[in-house]
C-alpha cells in the first residue's frame, strides 16, 4: 500500500527532527576534525622548535587528541539527550493526537453524525478538503503527525482545522471516490442524516410527491418548530424549477436517470442542533429489472420508505373505472408495472446486495402511499375525507387506525391481497397512506398544481426513524 | 680551595635548577596536560553548540 502525501507540514517531532540530529552530528563531526587537524598541524610546527616548544607541541597534541575524545563523547552523550527530547515530545504529540482523534471518532458515533456522497451513495470515512488558501487537495486532514487540531498547508502556509470540533466540516470538500468527486457540502459532511427513497414504478408520481412533499415541509416548517435549508445549490435550483413547473400546471419532468443524486435538505431546530434530509427519486424504470436497483447504495443506510402505488396499475381499478378512464388516460397516465412487482424487486434486491436476510423483517418504517387519488371519485372512497368520515362514526379510534384499515382493506378488495401480505411479511413498520401530488388531475389550462398528503407520510418516517428530533411533529 | 668551594657550589646551584625544573615538571604535567585537554574539550563543546545552532531549526513552518 503506497502512503498518501499529506501536503502539509508534518509535526518536527515526525521527521524534521531527526534529520536535524543527523545534521549536527555530521557538521559537529567535520568541525571537530578541522579542530583537530588545526591542532596537530600546531604541534608539528612546534616540534621543531626548543624544548618549551616542544612542550607546546605535547600539549597542542593533547588538545587535538581531547577534541576527538571528547567530541564522540559529546556527540554520543547530546545525541541521546537530543533522541530523548525528540522520543519524548514525539509520544506526547502521538498520544495527543490519538485521545484527540478516538474523541472525535467517538463523539462521532455517538451522534449519529456520518458523511454520505449525495451523487455516488458511498458512506464516506473521510472527505477530502480543499485548502481555502490555494485550492490544494487534502486526503488526511485529522488529528495527526501533522498537527493535533490543525494542518499547516504546505503550499500556502493556511492552517486547516484538522478536527470535527474546529469545524473542518465548513471547508470545501470533495467525495474521495476516485469515480465520483463530488463536490460536497457543509451539510453533507459530518451531519446527522435520515435517508428517504420514494419507490415505485414508472409514472406512479414520484418526483411530484418529492417536490410537492419539500414544499409542503418548507410551507409548514415554522409551524413544526423547524427552519428548513437546502444544502446544494442542485436541490435548490431543481427545486425552484419543479415548483414554477407546479405553479403553471405542469407536471415535473420525467426523472431519467436510474441512479438519483439525493435531494438534500437540513431541518434545523432550535436549540436541538439539525438533521439532513436525504430524499431519493430514481426513475421508476430502475424498477422494471432487479438489477435496475444494485447501485442504488443508499439501501444500506435507509431510515425508512416510501413506497408509492398508482391505482390505475391495479386492474380492479380499471375495470371500476373502465367507462371513465378512456378519456382520462392521458391526464392520469397509468403506470405499466404492477406495483406488487416492483415491490418484490426492491425486497429481491435487498436480500441479494445489501445483506437483508430472506426470512428477516425490515425494522425500517414503510409508507405504502396511494397516489392519484384526486383522480373521479377516490378520495371520497379511500382519502383523507373518507378517513374524517369514518373517525366521526368512531370518535375512540385512532384516525391513523382508521386510515390504515380503510386503505389496507381497499387494497385487499382490489384483489391486492398478496401485495398487502408481502409487504406486511417482510416489515415490521407498515402504514397506508393516500395522497395526491398533484392534487388535481392534469389537464390543458396553467391553474397551479397544489398536491396533498404527502406530507403525513414523510413525517411519520421521520418520527419513527428518529423519534428524539422529530417527535412533537403531528402533521395536518 | 676556595675556587673548589665555588666549583662545587656552582654544580648545586645547577643541580638545584634542573632538579627544580624537573620537580617543576613533574608536578604541573598533569596540569598542563589536563588543561590541554580541557581545552580540546571546550574546542569539541563549541563545535557541537554551533553545529546544533546551525541545523537544529523546530517550529512548524511553511516553505
Amino acid at each position: 500500500m503506497s502512503a498518501i502525501q499529506e501536503p502539509a507540514v508534518k509535526s518536527y517531532f515526525f521527521g524534521k527532527g531527526y534529520r536535524d540530529l543527523q545534521a549536527t552530528i555530521a557538521e559537529s563531526w567535520s568541525r571537530n576534525l578541522v579542530s583537530a587537524r588545526k591542532e596537530l598541524e600546531a604541534a608539528r610546527r612546534l616540534w621543531s622548535g626548543t624544548y618549551l616548544a616542544k612542550g607546546g607541541a605535547i600539549l597542542r597534541a593533547t588538545a587535538s587528541l581531547s577534541v576527538i575524545l571528547f567530541g564522540t563523547a559529546f556527540f554520543l552523550a547530546f545525541s541521546i539527550l537530543h533522541i530523548a527530547v525528540l522520543l519524548a515530545f514525539f509520544l506526547l504529540i502521538y498520544l495527543g493526537f490519538t485521545i484527540v482523534y478516538l474523541v472525535e471518532r467517538g463523539y462521532l458515533a455517538w451522534r449519529k453524525l456520518s458523511t454520505v456522497c449525495p451523487e455516488c451513495h458511498e458512506k464516506i470515512a473521510l472527505p477530502e478538503y480543499f485548502c481555502p488558501g490555494c485550492g490544494e487537495i487534502h486526503r488526511r486532514l485529522i488529528p495527526s503527525q501533522y498537527g493535533i487540531l490543525h494542518h499547516v498547508c504546505v503550499k500556502c502556509g493556511t492552517r486547516l482545522p484538522a478536527t470535527f470540533f474546529l469545524r473542518h466540516g465548513e471547508l470545501q470538500a470533495r467525495c474521495p471516490n476516485p469515480a465520483c468527486g463530488y463536490l460536497l457540502k457543509a451539510g453533507h459532511v459530518e451531519s446527522r442524516k435520515v435517508f428517504i427513497p420514494i419507490f415505485g414504478g414508472p409514472s406512479v408520481g414520484k418526483s411530484a410527491y418529492l417536490f410537492a412533499a419539500v414544499q409542503g415541509l418548507a410551507a409548514e416548517a415554522p409551524r413544526l418548530g423547524f427552519s428548513p435549508f437546502f444544502v446544494d445549490t442542485h436541490s435548490e435550483g431543481e427545486f425552484a424549477r419543479a415548483r414554477q413547473e407546479l405553479g403553471r400546471g405542469r407536471p415535473p419532468a420525467k426523472t431519467l436517470a436510474s441512479l438519483p443524486r439525493a435531494f438534500s435538505l437540513e431541518l434545523r431546530r432550535n436549540g436541538q442542533g439539525s438533521r439532513v434530509l436525504y430524499l431519493y427519486d430514481p426513475a421508476g424504470e430502475a424498477f422494471g429489472e432487479t438489477e435496475g436497483l444494485v447501485l442504488h447504495k443508499y439501501q444500506e443506510y435507509l431510515s425508512g420508505l416510501i413506497f408509492l402505488i398508482d391505482p390505475f396499475t391495479i386492474p380492479a381499478v380499471q375495470l371500476e373505472y373502465q367507462d371513465r378512464l378512456s378519456g382520462a388516460r392521458d391526464a392520469l397516465k397509468p403506470s405499466a408495472l404492477p406495483a406488487e412487482d416492483a415491490l418484490g424487486r426492491i425486497f429481491i434486491n435487498l436480500e441479494e446486495h445489501f445483506g437483508q436476510s430472506r426470512t428477516a423483517r425490515l425494522k425500517l418504517p414503510v409508507a405504502l402511499v396511494i397516489n392519484k387519488v384526486d383522480a373521479f371519485n377516490l378520495e371520497d372512497r379511500i382519502g383523507e375525507r373518507a378517513v374524517r368520515a369514518r373517525a366521526a362514526a368512531n370518535p375512540t379510534t385512532d384516525p391513523d387506525t382508521l386510515r390504515n384499515e380503510l386503505i389496507r382493506g381497499q387494497l385487499v378488495r382490489w384483489d391486492q391481497g398478496s401485495l398487502v401480505q408481502q409487504l406486511e411479511t417482510r416489515c415490521v413498520r407498515v402504514r397506508y397512506y393516500t395522497c395526491s401530488s398533484l392534487g388535481r388531475m392534469p389537464d390543458s389550462t396553467a391553474r397551479p398544481f397544489e398536491g396533498r398528503g404527502m406530507l403525513a407520510p414523510l413525517m411519520w418516517i421521520l418520527g419513527t426513524a428518529d423519534a428524539g428530533f422529530f417527535q412533537s411533529i403531528h402533521p395536518t | 680551595m676556595g675556587q673548589l668551594i665555588i666549583g662545587c657550589l656552582g654544580l648545586l646551584l645547577i643541580f638545584g635548577v634542573i632538579y627544580m625544573i624537573g620537580w617543576l615538571l613533574y608536578h604541573a604535567a598533569p596540569y598542563l596536560l589536563s588543561a590541554a585537554a580541557l581545552y580540546g574539550a571546550a574546542i569539541a563543546l563549541r563545535n557541537y553548540g554551533l553545529a546544533f545552532a546551525n541545523n537544529v531549526k523546530p517550529g512548524r513552518r511553511a516553505p
